[in-house]
C-alpha cells in the first residue's frame, strides 16, 4: 500500500488540492474552487488517496478513521442544527475527469456522529464495487483499477426548496435563457426528476420571468433521524411557488456569475433554508443537458 | 310525510314546510325538555345569530330549530344556489376561513370580549325586582335585544373557533397521520380557562370544613340538601359565607342554555357535590391538575418541534402559526361558554323569572316559574295588563310538559337529505359493531384506562349519587356537570364529540372519557362495573349489577 506522507487523506473544501479533480474527484474540485467566494457548505474530502492508500480490506484504516473523526468533529463545531453532515461520492477516472457514472454511488444524507459518518464513507466505497456501478463501466470500457472515489463531507443544509438551475437552455439551446427548477424539501427528488417540480425561464441579460410553470408539489424528500423520507406536501403548500420572486432572482443572478466566473455554462444545484442560498453543485453543462468533461 | 306514532302525533308545525324537512335532536346541547318560552327564545336567538353570522360572511347555510312534543331539534339548510354561485363560493372560502381564524385573539380582545361584558354588566348594573312595572317591561324588551345580539357574538366566535381549530388539526393529520385523534388535542390543552378556575376557586374552601361535626354533616347529607344542614351548624359561618361568595362569582350559570333551569346559584348541588369530593380527596387539587396537564401540553410542544424540524420553514411556520390560533380559539371557547351562554341564560332567566314574580302579584299566575310556559308575545300582553287565559295556557304547557317527560322522542324526524357523494361512501365504509355485546363503541374523547362502577346520572339533580372514581355515565355534560370531573374516575356521555365541551374538560382533568356512546344510560346498568378506554373509545361491561 502506498503510504506517501505528502499525500493528504484529508482535505478542506477551499484548501488547494481541493481544486484538484484528480485528488477529490471533479464534483469536489468544482465546489472546492467556488467555496471561497460562494455559499458551499463547509466540508471536507476523504481523498482518491485515501481510497488507494488506507483500505483494508474494503474498509478505512484505523488511522484514516482517526483522521476522518478528527475532520467531522471540527466540521460540526458550533454547529446550531446537532451535527448532521451530507456525505458525497465524487468519483475520479484516471484522467481526473469526472467519471460520467456520477450519482450512482451512494450518497448519504443526514448523517450524524463521526462514528456514522465512518460508516458512510465506507458504504460509499463499497458502492463503487457495487453490481450496478461495474455494470455501468462495463458499457463504457472503463477499467475497475483505474478508478478510485473521494467523498465529500459536508454541513447537511436542511433544504426549505432546493433545485437545479442551468445558465443556458439545455434542452432548447438559447444561450440567452437561464432556466430554474425547484421543490420543497431536499433538491434530491428534483435531481433524480422524481416530483414535478416548479421551473421558470429567465433572459440572462435582466433576468425578468419569460416563462413559469407552477406544479402541483404532491411529495418532497425532507431530512429524517436516520438519512431522508419522502412525505406529503402539506395542502396548503402544494400549489406554491418553491421560490419566492426575491429567492429566484437570487438563484438566477448566482447561476449567471458562475458561468461567468468559470467560463463555461453551468448547471448548478441549489438549496434555500430561510434566507441562506448555498450551493451544493455546480458543474458544466452540454447542450443536451449531459455534463461535459470539464475544460482544462 | 306522517310522523306520527302512537306515543309522538303530528306536531302543530310551526310553518307548513316544516313537515316535510328534515329535523334532529342535539342531545349534547339540549338532552332535556323545553318549555315553551324556551322554545321560543332559542330559536329567535340560535337561528337569528347563525344566520347573521352566515349572511356577513357570504355563506348560504342556515339552521333553524324547533320544540317537538317539548324536545329540541334542529334542521340545518343551505340556500339554493347557482352551479356558478357555488363555484363561486368554494373559491372564496378558503380566504374567509383563512381571514377569520388569523384574527381570533385580535377580535376577542378588542371587540368581542369587551362586548359581553358590557352586557353582563348591563344586566349585573340593573335590579329588575326594583323597577315599576312599566321600567320592566322596558327592560325586558333591551334584555330580549341583547340576548339575541349576544348570540350573533356566540356565533361569530363559534365559526371562528371552529375553522381555527378544524385547520390546526387538519394539518396536524396530515404531517403525522396520527393513530389517535387525540394527540393533537394535547396541544390544546392545559391551559388555565375559566372553567377549571371555577373548581380551582372552590378549592380553599375545604380548609373551612375542619374535622368534627360539619365535615360530618357535609359527608352525610345528599349534595342538594346539604346547604340547609349546613345553615343549623353554628361552625358553618365563615364556609357559608364563603359559599355565598363563591355561588356570587361562579354560580351564575345554568347547567344548560334554559331559561327554565336554575342556575348553580339557586340549585348549587352540583357545586356542594365537588366542595365534598374535595374534603374527601385531598389529593384532587385542581392547581395541581392543571400544572400536569400544562408540563404535559409544553412537552407536546417540545416533541411536535423536534419532529418538525426538518421541515421546510413554511410548514414549521405555518405549524406555529394555526397552533397559535387554535390555542387561542381553546382559552376563548372554554371562556365564552363561561362568558356568554352560561351567564347570559342566568341573566335572562332572572329577567323572565322577575316578570313572573310581578304577574304572581297581579293574581295573574300562580307562581313565578309559570312565565317559563308562556310565549314572548303572551308575556308582552301580560307585562301590558293585556293577557288572558295565562292560567289555562299554563296548565296546558305543563301538562304537555308531563306528558313528554319519561319518554325519549326519536332522534330524527323526516329522512335526512341524500348524502353527497363522498358522504355516501364514507357511511359506506362505516364500521359494523361487533359482536361482542359487553364491548360498547363510542368516540374516543379524553386517553386513559380506568376500571369503576358505572354511575348513571339522567340529571345534575342525581349528582350526590356519584362516589369518587366511579365513572359518570350521562346522557351529556354541560358546563355546570363540570365540578363532577374532579370526583368521578372515568366519563361515558352520550353525545358530543372530539372537540365537544365534556371531551374538552375530561382532557384538562385527564379523566377518561368516551363520548358519543349511543344509548349509553340505557345501554350501561347503574352499578356495573366498567373499563373505560379513552382512548380507543371503548367501554367494556366487565360485571353487570
Amino acid at each position: 500500500m502506498d503510504q506517501r506522507p505528502d499525500l493528504a487523506s484529508i482535505v478542506w473544501l477551499g484548501e488547494r488540492e481541493s481544486l484538484d479533480p484528480a485528488v477529490v474527484g471533479p464534483k469536489a474540485a468544482h465546489l472546492g474552487a467556488l467555496a471561497a467566494a460562494h455559499a458551499v457548505p463547509s466540508g471536507f474530502c476523504v481523498t482518491a488517496h485515501a481510497y488507494h492508500a488506507h483500505r483494508q480490506g474494503g474498509r478505512p484504516s484505523a488511522a484514516l478513521r482517526t483522521a476522518m473523526v478528527d475532520a467531522y468533529e471540527r466540521l460540526v463545531q458550533g454547529d446550531e442544527q446537532g451535527g448532521y453532515v451530507a456525505v458525497r461520492s465524487s468519483a475520479v477516472d484516471e484522467d481526473g475527469a469526472e467519471a460520467s457514472f456520477a450519482g450512482q454511488h451512494d450518497t448519504a444524507l443526514n448523517v450524524r456522529g463521526a462514528d456514522a459518518v465512518v460508516a458512510a464513507v465506507e458504504a460509499t466505497w463499497a458502492s463503487l464495487r457495487s453490481e450496478a456501478a461495474l455494470a455501468y463501466r462495463r458499457d463504457h470500457a472503463l477499467s475497475e483499477d483505474d478508478l478510485a472515489l473521494a467523498v465529500l463531507v459536508q454541513r447537511m443544509v436542511w433544504a426549505d426548496a432546493a433545485g437545479v438551475a442551468f445558465s443556458v437552455d439545455p434542452i432548447g439551446g438559447a444561450d440567452d435563457t437561464i432556466v430554474v427548477t425547484a421543490a420543497w424539501g431536499l433538491g434530491e427528488s428534483v435531481v433524480a426528476g422524481t416530483v414535478t417540480a416548479d421551473t421558470w425561464r429567465l433572459a440572462k441579460d435582466d433576468l425578468r420571468v419569460l416563462e413559469a410553470s407552477l406544479a402541483d408539489k404532491e411529495r418532497m424528500i425532507i431530512p429524517s433521524e436516520d438519512g431522508t423520507r419522502e412525505v406529503n406536501v402539506p395542502r396548503f403548500l402544494r400549489e406554491r411557488a418553491a421560490l419566492d420572486e426575491t429567492q429566484l432572482r437570487t438563484v438566477a443572478e448566482l447561476t449567471r456569475e458562475l458561468e461567468r466566473e468559470r467560463g463555461w455554462p453551468v448547471d448548478i444545484e441549489f438549496a434555500w433554508r430561510e434566507d441562506r442560498l448555498a450551493l451544493l453543485q455546480c458543474r458544466p453543462v452540454t447542450r443536451a443537458g449531459t455534463h461535459a468533461e470539464t475544460p482544462a | 310525510m306522517s310522523t306520527s306514532t302512537g306515543d309522538f302525533p303530528t306536531p302543530a308545525w310551526f310553518e307548513s314546510e316544516d313537515a316535510e324537512r328534515h329535523w334532529k335532536r342535539d342531545l349534547a346541547h339540549f338532552p332535556g325538555q323545553l318549555t315553551e318560552l324556551d322554545g321560543e327564545l332559542l330559536n329567535t336567538f340560535i337561528s337569528g345569530g347563525f344566520q347573521a353570522v352566515m349572511e356577513a360572511a357570504g355563506l348560504p347555510f342556515r339552521f333553524m330549530t324547533r320544540r317537538l312534543w317539548t324536545y329540541y331539534y334542529d334542521h340545518e339548510s343551505t340556500v339554493p344556489m347557482t352551479d356558478e354561485e357555488r363555484t363561486a363560493m368554494r373559491e372564496r372560502m378558503p380566504s374567509v376561513t383563512e381571514r377569520v381564524r388569523t384574527t381570533i385573539a385580535a377580535r376577542w380582545h378588542e371587540d368581542w370580549l369587551p362586548e359581553i361584558l358590557e352586557h353582563l354588566a348591563f344586566w349585573e348594573g340593573v335590579d329588575a325586582g326594583a323597577l315599576q312595572r312599566d321600567a320592566l317591561v322596558a327592560h325586558l324588551e333591551t334584555t330580549l335585544q341583547r340576548g339575541t345580539r349576544l348570540w350573533v357574538v356566540h356565533f361569530e366566535l363559534a365559526v371562528a373557533l371552529s375553522f381555527a381549530k378544524r385547520a390546526f388539526v387538519e394539518l396536524y393529520d396530515e404531517l403525522f397521520a396520527p393513530e389517535s385523534p387525540l394527540e393533537a388535542q394535547t396541544l390544546l390543552s392545559g391551559f388555565d380557562v375559566r372553567t377549571t378556575q371555577a373548581a380551582r376557586a372552590l378549592w380553599p374552601l375545604r380548609e373551612l370544613v375542619p374535622e368534627g361535626p360539619l365535615r360530618d354533616a357535609l359527608l352525610r347529607v345528599a349534595p342538594r340538601d346539604a346547604l340547609v344542614e349546613l345553615r343549623r351548624e353554628s361552625a358553618a359561618a365563615p364556609l357559608l359565607e364563603a359559599l355565598d361568595a363563591y355561588l356570587e362569582a361562579y354560580g351564575q350559570r345554568c347547567p344548560y342554555v334554559l331559561f327554565s333551569a336554575p342556575s348553580l346559584r339557586e340549585e348549587p348541588a352540583s357545586v356542594m357535590s365537588m366542595l365534598r369530593h374535595m374534603v374527601e380527596r385531598p389529593d384532587a387539587d385542581p392547581s395541581r391538575l392543571l400544572a400536569l396537564q400544562r408540563e404535559k401540553r409544553e412537552h407536546a410542544e417540545r416533541e411536535v418541534r423536534e419532529r418538525l424540524r426538518f421541515y421546510p420553514t413554511p410548514v414549521r411556520t405555518e405549524f406555529e402559526v394555526r397552533l397559535a390560533a387554535a390555542q387561542t380559539a381553546f382559552l376563548v371557547s372554554e371562556d365564552h361558554n363561561f362568558l356568554i351562554d352560561y351567564p347570559s341564560t342566568a341573566h335572562i332567566r332572572q329577567v323572565l323569572r322577575t316578570c313572573g314574580e310581578t304577574l304572581v302579584r297581579t293574581g295573574e299566575l300562580d307562581q313565578a316559574p309559570d312565565v317559563f310556559h308562556l310565549r314572548v308575545d303572551e308575556l308582552r300582553s301580560a307585562m301590558r295588563g293585556e293577557g288572558h287565559e295565562l292560567r289555562e295556557r299554563v296548565a296546558a304547557r305543563a301538562a304537555e310538559l308531563a306528558r313528554y317527560a319519561d319518554v325519549e322522542p326519536p332522534s330524527d324526524v323526516n329522512k335526512p337529505p341524500p348524502p353527497s357523494g363522498a358522504e355516501a361512501a364514507s357511511t359506506a365504509t362505516e364500521e359494523t359493531p361487533p359482536d361482542d355485546p359487553d364491548l360498547l363503541r363510542g368516540t374516543a374523547a379524553s386517553a386513559g384506562v380506568v376500571r369503576g362502577r358505572a354511575r348513571v346520572l339522567r340529571s345534575l339533580a342525581d349528582t350526590g349519587a356519584l362516589l369518587p372514581g366511579e365513572v359518570l355515565v350521562a346522557p351529556t355534560t354541560g358546563q355546570a356537570w363540570t365540578p363532577l370531573f374532579a370526583t368521578a374516575g372515568g366519563l361515558v356521555t352520550e353525545s358530543g364529540n372530539l372537540l365537544s365541551h365534556s371531551a374538552v374538560v375530561a382532557r384538562e382533568y385527564a379523566l377518561p372519557a368516551v363520548v358519543a356512546l349511543q344509548g349509553a344510560t340505557k345501554r350501561i346498568p347503574d352499578g356495573a362495573l366498567l373499563e373505560v378506554d379513552g382512548a380507543a373509545g371503548t367501554v367494556r361491561l366487565l360485571e353487570r349489577p
